[in-house]
């Protein structure tokens, strides 16, 4: 993921998780590199989508605009497959994180692997 | 090239090809299975969902139809196929539904002998309330309170403890899917199962005027093309790629029905949040249904997981998804399938499927009454808030389902899945009505046969793995011209 890119994902996921203490921020989980294994992994028309999508995130300077300015820019891409798409993977790559589990007081049954007490 | 030589080769290593190979060379053929993906392993099961979804599911979990509304398409790949990671619900065909089959399609033989041979194989017990969870004890606590039919599932389990990710692939082991039972057989009694395989083809020879017979599978490796010589051939790459695979070869389109007729299930679901603590990733994830609305096409499942699943799922973002999520132990999901009277269609683009499919005003219908009892359900269990998904309905709050009521609901306001893509090279005597005939053979071709969820005629109305099953079975012991042998216990 290019730089622009990987802001983009950055103001994705924040404003999709919209994380307060005590969940962490953003940048203090592997959310990105997530939500990059996401896009590698999609067949090639959904990694074209969500990769043009996220430089025009950037173009539309969705990085810079503050939580709430960028929710309604999200919400005005509608029930689409690619708003889904993007509010999906964002919300997965960020809650799935070891930390943020840890912070929801989730902790895996016995043998089952993940996230530990 | 590399060739090799069998008697049977099977494409596909899920729920069809996996018993029908195992049972075919326990049967003393020389069986090859070409299956497209990766070996699976315990390994590759870590639990957590948001690492193994995108690793574990084809396409990263990604593949979706076109339509009205677009629904996700979940679909395995690697050996077991989609079992590997399935919610492990085990139902027979309904009885019903075989009588349909027998009738109008041809289609006999699914005994009890047949579904115990599977049954056994796989050691489907009931889900032990103890270990089904709170998630189960809520939606039973509902269905009880209503009165309504229900019960615990029956599962492909052994030492199940409980982990609360079967969809993401079992860590413990416990699930008994085809890779941990059938293929392990198979090997045993000396099949062949290529991985990283992708048929191209299905070749055929002349077998006398304009009579044409199964001669093989070419395939491409990573390590160059390979032919599987073989005078069977049984497809089992699932409804979604047989279907391109046989159009591939030419095959199985004359008749008009090859790769339409499809049914998805299509599914979704509903949260409810409760004051007491549920904390739906301790459990069997799948484990309680409701079966009370099954003649009015839609049944209940409870489905549950972990919070990363619970974030995927739901339809929030922002704070609203944040005040969920510092939640979740509060949240309690059950799922809404419908038994589709809609039909879609499979078609290759630019070597890639596009599946089609739009969901009709009468399921539209069907989801709209579903949810409405659902969330019935939800508030005889208790809930104090429920939350749907579905556009233009506000989470709902203090027992008031009338936003939803009131709703003219509309297909596209649904957010769905389709978990059991079914029938698009469907198995019918007439050939111009199926694309197999009533023993899964291809019409007019000898010696190629489909078994897996493609040749079910139609929407069966519950997870449709045992029927998958033992029409493979069924199939294996017509090649081998024996009976179903009975049941050890």
């Amino acid at each position: 993921m290019r730089a622009r890119e990987a802001r983009a994902a950055e103001a994705l996921v924040d404003a999709v998780a919209a994380p307060e203490p005590p969940l962490p921020a953003v940048r203090d989980t592997d959310a990105i590199a997530s939500l990059a294994t996401w896009i590698a992994h999609a067949p090639q028309p959904n990694r074209v989508v969500m990769r043009a999508a996220l430089l025009g995130l950037a173009a539309a300077r969705f990085p810079q605009r503050d939580r709430a300015g960028r929710l309604a820019l999200l919400r005005r891409l509608g029930r689409s497959p690619l708003a889904e798409g993007l509010r999906a993977t964002a919300a997965i790559s960020y809650y799935g994180d070891t930390n943020v589990l840890r912070a929801l007081g989730h902790t895996t049954p016995q043998g089952a692997g993940g996230v530990t007490a | 090239m590399t060739v090799l030589r069998a008697d049977v080769c099977v494409v596909g290593s899920g729920a069809g090809g996996a018993v029908a190979a195992a049972e075919l060379a326990e049967g003393g053929l020389r069986v090859v299975v070409l299956e497209e993906g990766p070996a699976r392993t315990r390994a590759d099961a870590t639990g957590r969902p948001r690492d193994t979804l995108p690793r574990l599911y084809r396409d990263g979990g990604q593949v979706a139809t076109i339509g009205r509304p677009p629904l996700m398409l979940p679909l395995g790949r690697g050996t077991g196929g989609t079992t590997f990671v399935n919610s492990g619900t085990c139902f027979r065909t309904p009885p019903g539904v075989l009588a349909r089959w027998r009738d109008e399609h041809g289609i006999d033989g699914l005994t009890d002998a047949v579904f115990d041979r599977v049954e056994e194989a796989l050691g489907v017990a009931e889900v032990p309330p103890g270990l089904a969870g709170r998630n189960a004890a809520t939606i039973r606590r509902g269905a009880e309170r209503l009165g309504w039919s229900g019960g615990y599932l029956r599962r492909n389990a052994r030492g199940c403890r409980g982990s609360g990710v079967c969809a993401f692939g079992c860590p413990t082991g416990a699930k008994q899917h085809v890779g941990e039972v059938y293929l392990p057989r198979a090997l045993e009694a000396g099949a062949r199962i290529v991985t990283g395989a992708r048929a191209q083809r299905i070749l055929l020879r002349a077998a006398g005027r304009e009579r044409a017979v199964a001669a093989g599978v070419a395939a491409t490796t990573s390590d160059g093309p390979l032919e599987v010589r073989a005078d069977t051939v049984v497809v089992a790459a699932g409804a979604i790629h047989t279907p391109l695979l046989l159009a591939r070869s030419g095959l199985g389109g004359g008749s008009g029905p090859l790769g339409r007729h499809l049914s998805v299930h299509p599914a979704t679901a509903v949260w409810g949040v409760f004051g007491e603590e549920i904390d739906m990733s301790r459990g069997v994830p799948q484990s309680y249904f409701v079966d009370e609305f099954a003649d009015q096409g839609f049944v209940f499942e409870g489905i549950a997981g972990p919070p990363d699943y619970l974030a995927l799922a739901a339809p929030f973002a922002g704070d609203a998804l944040r005040e969920l999520m510092l939640a979740h132990r509060h949240v309690a999901q059950c799922g809404l399938m419908v038994s589709d009277r809609s039909r879609g269609r499979v078609a290759s683009v630019l070597g890639r499927p596009v599946v089609r499919y739009d969901l009709g005003d009468d399921d539209a219908t069907t989801f709209h009454t579903g949810l409405l009892r659902l969330t019935e359900l939800m508030w005889a269990a208790g809930a104090r808030r429920v939350i749907l998904p579905v556009a233009r309905v506000p989470e709902l709050r203090d027992g008031d389902s009338a936003p939803l009521r009131d709703l003219d609901l509309r297909s596209r306001d649904l957010k769905l899945m389709g978990f059991h893509p079914l029938g698009t090279a469907r198995a019918h005597r007439d050939r111009n009505r199926g694309v197999v005939d009533e023993n899964l053979q291809l019409h007019g071709i000898h010696g190629v046969h489909v078994a897996d969820g493609s040749a079910v005629p139609g929407p069966l109305g519950v997870n449709p793995q045992i029927t998958i099953m033992a029409l493979a079975t069924r199939l294996a012991h017509h090649l081998l011209e024996t009976e179903v042998p009975a049941c050890r216990s």
